[in-house]
């Protein structure tokens, strides 16, 4: 399975090539990515430097033009997927229809993955796709089951990419407005979930606030760890208590069903966090390349190390790693 | 390597730190800009000549080292990333002890994992924050002055051998 690791940045492009990373997927510095925030993101000549640092250590490179654009900024979004060509990356990442009839219809030699923003979550989804823009994988939303994986897995037109590792949230893939309804603005079409402009952290004897919009959305005592305050995340009063309404922060980490993908067919692990540090990018590229290999060495005999569930653990949000949605005893 | 926040962060020796607190403590405010902006300015030079810091114009920042009771306000005025006069608050403030700024220097810890586990706090404009944070994350240590590079390298030695 490849490994596909997140860039924000050069020092994170090479660090994640440095760890063994199969893929880096990376963004423009705009809102044509789904992680536009003031810093982050490569211009040309990052972007020049990062593709010769990948190529020449034989790791491909993906470019993320996948929010939906508006009527008014359609040329930005062209710009971006003409970009794209003419770097000659390995793929493009889209999710809009328009961007990926455009990229089919001008860069036809222009490799096509569905994002996880396309929310395709069923094969006839993933045939659409397929047919009309020849996407050559999707990358599958945080809300499948094991069980459903497999089953998309098995009748599946194109290969298909999991997310493995990284922070979760409600996950209404494409569609959520949460963030707008708060803040105007959202993941989907301005690149951002929870601006930065909103959010306002406030240390006060009660703990650490933080706002988003003024809203508050939780209140960290001591001792317990704080998020970023996203609107899914936070905790609300209902009724008598006080508690996760929505969904509790944890972070997803799937080393212990890389057998299980595996014998489903996934083709590649993709691991989450373009908006996070070098040092984030090189602990969890490393744990997930020795993984990756040992599991490649044992097979079935596969265990996870200890050391490598440490590790992750200290970089994730939340107070756990889960299974997150792939586990579903009820089906 | 692998530092863990959340474990005991290796930390200077106290007589080292009270001795850099007196210094702090004692240096009139003038001295310290004298010393630190040729300072500032040859470890950032790239990123001024490539328009990195254009965020930060008319905007203060404080990194605040909170064992030291010490805060150190900088600004960029177009040409040079300097100390100014804490002669108002900071638009953005950033808090934490020196040996989380240090791991921050060295880029041994996440500053994401430092943030959540309450070891480094952010209070103000949180946009301003968050542009500081990526744009030294985005610092290639290619760009650095030699004895700079060199330093970190000595001061991570120490980090995993202190750990």
């Amino acid at each position: 399975m490849e490994l596909v690791c997140p860039a924000g940045s050069l020092p994170a492009l090479k660090a994640a090539v440095d760890n063994g990373a199969d893929a880096v997927y990376l963004g423009f510095k705009d809102d044509t990515n789904a992680r536009h925030f003031a810093g982050l993101n490569f211009n040309d000549r990052t972007l020049a430097q990062g593709i010769d640092y990948a190529r020449r250590r034989g790791v491909r490179i993906f470019i993320a033009v996948n929010t939906y654009p508006q009527p008014r900024g359609w040329s930005r979004w062209q710009a971006a997927v003409d970009q794209a060509a003419a770097l000659r990356v390995d793929a493009l990442i889209a999710a809009d229809i328009g961007v990926l009839g455009y990229a089919a219809e001008q860069h036809p030699h222009l490799a096509l993955h569905l994002s996880v923003q396309g929310s395709a979550t069923n094969v006839e989804a993933l045939k659409f796709y397929q047919r009309n823009f020849g996407i050559r994988r999707a990358v599958l939303p945080r809300v499948l089951s094991l069980a459903q994986v497999r089953q998309i897995a098995a009748k599946s037109p194109v290969d298909l990419e999991v997310f493995g590792f990284g922070s979760l949230c409600v996950m209404a893939e494409g569609r959520c407005h949460l963030s707008s309804y708060v803040t105007g603005e959202s993941p989907n079409s301005c690149g951002v979930c929870s601006p930065a402009k909103a959010v306002r952290w406030q240390e006060t004897p009660a703990g650490r606030e933080s706002r988003l919009s003024d809203v508050l959305i939780d209140r960290f005592g001591a001792g317990e760890n704080a998020g970023y305050p996203t609107l899914c995340k936070g905790r609300f009063q209902v009724g008598d208590a006080t508690f996760h309404a929505l969904e509790e922060p944890t972070s997803l980490n799937t080393i212990d069903l890389l057998p299980e993908l595996a014998a489903a067919g996934i083709k590649a692990i993709k691991i989450e966090g373009r908006q996070r540090s070098p040092a984030y990018v090189a602990q969890v590229t490393s744990v997930w390349r020795a993984a990756l290999d040992e599991f490649a060495r044992n097979g079935e005999q596969f265990s996870p190390r200890k050391e490598w569930m440490d590790i992750l653990a200290g970089v994730s949000e939340g107070s756990q790693t889960t299974l997150g949605a792939y586990s579903r005893p009820w089906q | 390597m692998n530092l863990i926040a959340g474990k005991r962060l290796p930390a200077p020796p106290p007589f080292l730190k009270k001795m850099v607190g007196a210094g702090m403590r004692h240096c009139p405010f003038a001295l310290k800009k004298q010393l630190l902006t040729p300072l500032l300015q040859t470890v950032f030079a790239q990123s001024v000549a490539d328009g990195d810091l254009d965020f930060l114009r008319s905007r203060r920042i404080a990194l605040r080292l909170d064992d030291f009771g010490e805060c150190l306000q900088l600004s960029f005025d177009g040409r040079r990333l300097t100390p100014v006069a804490p002669t108002r608050t900071a638009d953005v403030i950033i808090g934490g002890n020196s040996e989380v700024f240090l791991l921050l220097a060295t880029r041994s810890v996440d500053p994401d994992a430092l943030f959540f586990n309450r070891r480094l706090t952010i209070e103000g404009d949180t946009e301003l924050g968050l542009a500081v944070k990526n744009w030294l994350d985005s610092l290639d240590e290619e760009q650095l002055p030699p004895w700079t590079r060199q330093l970190l390298a000595l001061t991570r030695r120490w980090q995993t051998h202190a750990a």
